[in-house]
């Protein structure tokens, strides 16, 4: 539901997320692939980020930007343990798309 | 060293908290709405061997869900919630632990992810934990 609400379409999430599932990342930007992997660390072995990593994140999206990667990850990595521990049914729709700012044509 | 800008005297969470106060405003009220006032005693031997502890048999229910939480939520079977259920632990004292735990998850990346220092003395903590005590997470940063 995230994806839709950032403003993925339908087809769109089925791609990305089956690409994400199965590790197929090339045709993601570079600088995409680096965030995930970044993520990807961060959420299985946040003890073993190293400095090194955390330049380079900071190197290419900024330090605000970097820190957003990094809150937002960890965020998600507290939401998903609640809904996963509590075995919470999660939405199939984006249930904010009644409310979204309409796009502008063009 | 932190590798983002924090501000100097402020180790561990402290420090990007500092540097971004409307995220830890959100971040410490949910820590204050879920971990102040909790037990925080033992934690050294129930780290070492939580089902060796001297700690009761629902905290120790309770704590198999916590390390499951940890690892992954779909690990947390219903075994463990009846579990935890039998030796005493009601819903709310489940729905906590999981907060807890999880929340835990989420502050730690948070402190993991922008290398921020942290103190390395054991002493430190007891001096933090009794400022939190006394005036709660949500001003621990003012």
């Amino acid at each position: 539901m995230l994806l839709a609400v950032a403003g993925l379409k339908d087809d769109e999430i089925k791609d990305r997320t089956r690409k994400l599932a199965a590790g197929e990342w090339d045709s993601f930007a570079p600088a995409e692939r680096q965030a995930y992997a970044f993520v990807a660390k961060l959420s299985s072995r946040p003890a073993s980020i190293t400095d090194a990593d955390v330049k380079e994140l900071v190197n290419t999206f900024g330090p605000e930007r970097a820190v957003d990667i990094i809150w937002y990850s960890a965020w998600v990595n507290f939401m998903t343990r609640v809904a996963d521990s509590f075995q919470l049914p999660l939405e199939r729709e984006n249930v904010f798309a009644a409310i979204a700012p309409k796009k502008k044509p063009g | 060293m932190a590798l983002i800008t924090v501000p100097d005297g402020f180790p561990g969470i402290v420090g990007p908290m500092k540097a971004y106060p409307r995220g830890a405003q959100h971040l410490n009220g949910l820590a204050d709405e879920i971990l102040r006032g909790s037990a925080a005693e033992l934690v050294d031997r129930v780290t070492a061997d939580a089902a060796r502890a001297p700690v009761s048999n629902k905290l120790k229910a309770l704590l198999v869900i916590a390390d499951k939480v940890q690892q992954g939520g779909r690990l947390v079977t219903d075994a463990d919630v009846a579990r935890a259920h039998r030796e005493g632990a009601d819903d709310k004292a489940i729905h906590d632990t999981v907060l807890i735990a999880a929340a835990f998850c989420m502050f730690n990346r948070y402190v993991d992810g922008p290398a921020t220092s942290a103190p390395g003395d054991p002493h430190a903590y007891a001096a933090i934990g009794a400022k939190l005590a006394e005036t709660g997470y949500v001003g621990s940063v003012d």
